[in-house]
């Protein structure tokens, strides 16, 4: 009788059947849970005559549907979206910093030069004078309080990337572990599941590749074969603590850096944005604060202030013994112990970017000089003869000391050694170094520092003004400049009897000096025809509390081209900075919007192969419900059969 | 391709989400009336809604600017106009003065007179302006311009102020000058004529010829230098400064004589040795010329020869005054120059801060009724979203069971 074992066998497979199909709507919102589906083949069959009559059903196996290249698609591209919206996240933060009603930078430098061009309406005027002095104090704190943001933005960034590396090595452990399991149970559905899910989790972190190993294990690694998975074994990634943030995180791997390992992943998305938006807005907001600090100290100094001096710093000198020696960071693993300063020449020529000085060969003095915007790299010595002394490096082909408007100077040559390295940061931060100097509103040099007077003998209809300050050396001279009584064009100054000619109606003073090699401290212009005779008496320009040329001079910085090889001015830059990090803000927008559509696109892929369709465990329920009650109809058959057997022995 | 009923959720929930933002978006368009936020809204309209606010920023500062200048070039021209009265009413004094039938109670009343006016001609250079700065007297404008010291029985006057006159800024390219500073205004006036000035150097004998003031007929002829007319023996000699003889003839009352470019009128009884020096015109302050007007008018008149040394002044002072007067009028046509250009400059300014508002409008502004329209539209895509879900989520086969 072995139809009653057919029907047995048939009620056994379908109840499995209908606990895998239970299973599977029990799971249907499980995460990671892929759907289990029951396979039953016929059992062996039994020789009846020359023919075969079968003997039932059997489970074959209960298959869990995965499809290893959906995962693939899910997890690249999980990592491709998570790098693009961290990216966004953080850079719609500094996005918004810099909005119009943001930090305000752009109104503080519009309300500083409002209040300087007020000033010169009443350049004796006290309280238009604290009103200027106020504003450039607002407008110092303003860049002192953007580079903070920038700061405290590296921090979060840092903070993030730390918490970031944690749970990396949180789930990397629990893999590990998750492969220990394997090899003891290969095909253990929930733990494979456990183990896609932690996978899936680890892809929005890193750029991984998993390969799997015969034994049930994965190996897993990111970049370009970083291994963190290795069967049982894994490796722990950590945020290097000794390095300062100011440059960046860096990210270790065991004692290997791999900050530039990363292809895709959250980790790549806020190293990028510590690269190009906190980095660049952190340079740009320095040049300008080096740019505006230097063109007014330089107009300042050439100025006369309402106590009759020679005006003072208005701002931090940033070419400071302090400040030159702050730029150069000297690498922790330097064998040598020089000392590097770096002073800022030329303010228009300085890029946007930090640069690496490397030692080549000490003994025969080559450097190496690595812009690292863009990697170039200019090889560099220094031509001298003395040995050990303070020395200027300078480019090797052509001598020329000033590298992009810096120039560098060692303490002393012999100092530094082989493969020695300074990292040179010319305006990263400088602007929270910005600080007005001057405290008193009568400091503010508004005046010119020469006077101009007519004798009143003069017949001639001649007269002078000044034309350019170049410096104070000679202002506090008096010169006496006489027209030569035959010739107008020709003239003596003071009692030197040497005579000069006109040059372009200018007169250089002090007499004989040039404008072009330092030596010239101004120069006095001509206009109308002096008569031979006339005389004109230049002197320091005392008690002038009514001049504001040079407070004119001043409010025309706001638009004196001072960036970028004479270009841009302020405004213009920070308009730069503006549209800089909105394009690259919207454009990681753009990339996280297509990257999510990639995204969904392979999860729609991978939960087609592997997710829970409540219909059709619904529809598989009915089936195997009523083949359950089909097969319990046999059994009732089978009795019924052995009844009739039964009644006929009776 | 199947479907997985998580999917299904997922998927409209996705939906609903992505229209939620953009939801969100344009109704934070509305309520701020903003296009651009932030930066990455429309990064080349940001970069140029920069430049805008800067150009409006600076075109404010220029019209305050403007304003400013213009009060004080108000101020200015009111002083200037009373000037050219006081100097009008200085030269009718001085007419009067020329009347030598005038007693000596007539002529010194005129002195009192002139005085007055002298005294309000020092007051008014030393005006000061709303900030209490002295307006003539260039950057040194905490210190009064004008000061008089006692000299024997008259008086002299100094210019404590310096000659540069203060700039502001109206436009990018353009600054006007704010003030005058006094020298030009009330201390550099051409003595004399203007080419050259008379004066009586000697009269021992008491004659009583009287100079003109003179003139140069023929400016290219003219020579300037110092030459001095002596009068002896019923003859004109004329002597230049290397002592060269330029001009001899014999004296005849009320006729011209002329050399080197020179025309001057003598006339009057001739004594020896009354000499007369003509120099080269050196600049004479405005109240220099009124004290000498005023000390003229105290000169006792009751001689010939007082009388012929007062004519002389007399003629030198009313050509002063004219010089004065000259300078005065065209300071003011200049300050009137000025506030023409003023007035130019701040329409122009205008409309430039008129368009880059418009601009700076177009470029952050949202337009309402494109946003608004897009907003309904948004509405009510979310809500056939919702809608949707909630008919899909219906549907399974367990309700039938």
């Amino acid at each position: 009788m072995s139809i009653i074992n057919t029907a047995y066998s048939g009620l056994n497979a379908f109840q499995t059947a209908l606990s895998v199909i239970g299973n599977n709507i029990t799971n249907s919102t499980t995460k990671g849970y892929s759907r289990q589906t029951i396979q039953l083949i016929p059992s062996i069959t039994q020789k009846v005559g020359t023919s075969s009559v079968g003997t039932g059903v059997l489970v074959n196996s209960v298959l869990r549907n995965t499809d290893e290249f959906a995962n693939l698609q899910v997890r690249n591209t999980n990592s491709l979206k998570s790098q693009y919206d961290s990216y966004f996240q953080q850079a719609s933060q500094i996005d918004k910093l810099l909005s119009q009603d943001g930090v305000g930078l752009s109104a503080a430098m519009q309300n500083f030069f409002s209040a300087f061009g007020q000033m010169n309406s009443n350049p004796s005027d006290s309280s238009a004078r604290t009103v200027a002095l106020k504003q450039s104090q607002l407008l110092a704190s303003q860049f002192n309080y953007l580079q903070t943001r920038v700061e405290q933005h590296q921090e979060d960034s840092t903070t993030r990337i730390k918490q970031s590396v944690q749970q990396i090595n949180s789930i990397t452990t629990n893999i590990a572990n998750l492969n220990k399991q394997l090899i003891a149970a290969p095909s253990a559905p929930e733990l494979l599941d456990q183990r896609s899910v932690l996978l899936d989790e680890l892809s929005q972190f890193a750029d991984l590749n998993v390969v799997y190993q015969g034994n049930g294990t994965v190996n897993v690694s990111f970049g370009n074969g970083q291994n963190l998975i290795a069967g049982t074994e894994k490796r722990d990634l950590s945020v290097s603590a000794s390095k300062s943030t100011n440059f960046g995180t860096e990210i270790k791997l065991g004692n290997q850096v791999v900050t530039n390992n990363f292809n895709s992943g959250s980790l790549k998305g806020l190293l990028d944005f510590e690269n190009s938006i906190l980095s660049k807005t952190s340079q740009m907001i320095g040049q300008m604060a080096i740019g505006l600090a230097q063109a007014f100290n330089k107009q300042q100094t050439l100025g006369l202030d309402l106590n009759d001096q020679i005006g003072k710093n208005f701002f931090t000198d940033y070419n400071s013994d302090g400040l030159q020696k702050s730029r150069a960071l000297a690498s922790p693993h330097n064998s040598g112990n020089a000392v590097l300063r770096v002073n800022i020449d030329n303010v228009s020529q300085l890029e946007i970017s930090d640069y690496e000085l490397s030692v080549v060969d000490a003994a025969t003095h080559k450097y190496n000089l690595v812009r690292k915007s863009d990697g170039s790299t200019t090889p560099l010595t220094w031509n001298s003869s003395t040995s050990s002394s303070p020395a200027t490096l300078s480019v090797q082909a052509t001598g020329d000391s000033s590298i992009d408007g810096l120039s560098i100077t060692v303490d002393d040559i012999t100092h530094l050694g082989n493969l020695d390295q300074y990292t040179i940061a010319p305006t990263r931060g400088a602007a929270s170094k910005l600080n007005l100097l001057i405290t008193d509103f009568r400091d503010i040099a508004l005046a010119s520092p020469v006077r101009i007077s007519a004798a009143s003998a003069n017949t001639g209809n001649g007269a002078l003004s000044l034309g350019t300050v170049y410096n104070s050396s000679a202002v506090n001279n008096n010169y006496t400049v006489t027209f030569d009584p035959s010739d107008s064009t020709k003239y003596t100054v003071s009692s030197d009897p040497t005579v000069y000619t006109l040059t372009d109606n200018t007169i250089v003073l002090p007499p004989g000096s040039n404008p072009d090699d330092g030596s010239a401290s101004y120069s006095v212009v001509i206009s109308g025809v002096p008569n031979g005779g006339d005389v004109f008496n230049l002197s320091y320009n005392t008690g002038a509390v009514g001049d504001n040329s040079n407070g004119l001079l001043m409010a025309a910085i706001q638009q004196k081209q001072l960036f970028s090889n004479g270009t841009e001015n302020l405004t213009a830059r920070y308009s730069d900075l503006l549209s800089g990090v909105g394009a690259d803000t919207n454009d990681s927008k753009l990339r996280s919007d297509s990257a999510d559509v990639i995204y969904s696109q392979a999860i729609d892929f991978q939960s087609s192969k592997s997710g829970v369709n409540l219909d059709e465990e619904a529809a598989n329920l009915l089936k195997f419900q009523q083949a359950y009650q089909a097969a319990g109809k046999l059994m009732q058959v089978v009795n019924q059969m052995m009844n009739v057997v039964f009644d006929m022995v009776a | 391709m199947r479907i997985s009923t998580n999917q299904i959720y997922e998927r409209n929930l996705a939906n609903m989400m992505a229209q939620n933002e953009k939801v969100m978006k344009l109704n934070n368009q509305l309520a701020t009336g903003m296009r651009v936020n932030t930066p990455s809204d429309d990064p080349v309209a940001s970069s140029q809604i920069e430049l805008m606010n800067q150009r409006i920023n600076l075109a404010d500062l220029y019209q305050k600017n403007n304003k400013e200048i213009e009060s004080n070039l108000n101020l200015e021209e009111g002083i200037l106009g009373a000037l050219v009265e006081r100097i009008q009413s200085l030269q009718s004094l001085q007419i009067r003065a020329g009347n030598m039938s005038l007693n000596q109670e007539d002529r010194k009343a005129l002195a009192t007179e002139a005085q007055n006016i002298l005294d309000q001609l020092v007051a008014e250079a030393n005006t000061t302006g709303l900030t209490g700065e002295y307006i003539f007297a260039g950057s040194k404008a905490n210190t009064a311009p004008i000061s008089r010291v006692p000299n024997a029985d008259s008086f002299t006057y100094t210019y404590n102020g310096d000659n540069k006159p203060r700039y502001q800024a109206i436009s990018d390219s353009l600054q006007v000058a704010v003030s005058d500073p006094g020298d030009d205004l009330f201390m550099n006036i051409a003595a004399g004529n203007g080419s050259f000035s008379v004066k009586q150097t000697a009269n021992p004998n008491n004659g009583s010829v009287a100079a003109s003031g003179g003139e140069v007929p023929d400016p290219s002829q003219y020579i300037p230098g110092n030459y001095t007319i002596a009068i002896s023996g019923n003859a004109v000699t004329v002597t230049d400064g290397g002592n060269n003889t330029v001009y001899n003839a014999p004296y005849e009352s009320g006729r011209s004589i002329s050399f080197n470019g020179i025309s001057i009128n003598l006339s009057g009884n001739a004594e020896d040795g009354q000499t007369f020096s003509i120099s080269s015109a050196k600049k004479e302050s405005i109240f220099s010329t009124v004290q000498r007007m005023v000390d003229n008018l105290k000169v006792d008149m009751s001689t010939g020869a007082g009388k012929a040394l007062i004519q002389t002044e007399n003629d030198q002072i009313l050509q002063q005054l004219d010089s004065a007067l000259i300078n005065f009028t065209t300071h003011r046509s200049d300050v009137g120059a000025r506030l023409n250009q003023l007035e130019t400059t701040r329409i122009t300014t205008d409309n430039l801060s008129f368009i880059s508002k418009e601009a700076l409008k177009q470029l952050q502004e949202a337009d309402p009724i494109s946003v608004a329209t897009q907003y309904n539209f948004q509405l009510v895509s979310l809500q056939a979203a919702q809608q949707s879900f909630i008919k899909i989520q219906n549907l399974s086969i367990f309700n039938y069971i």
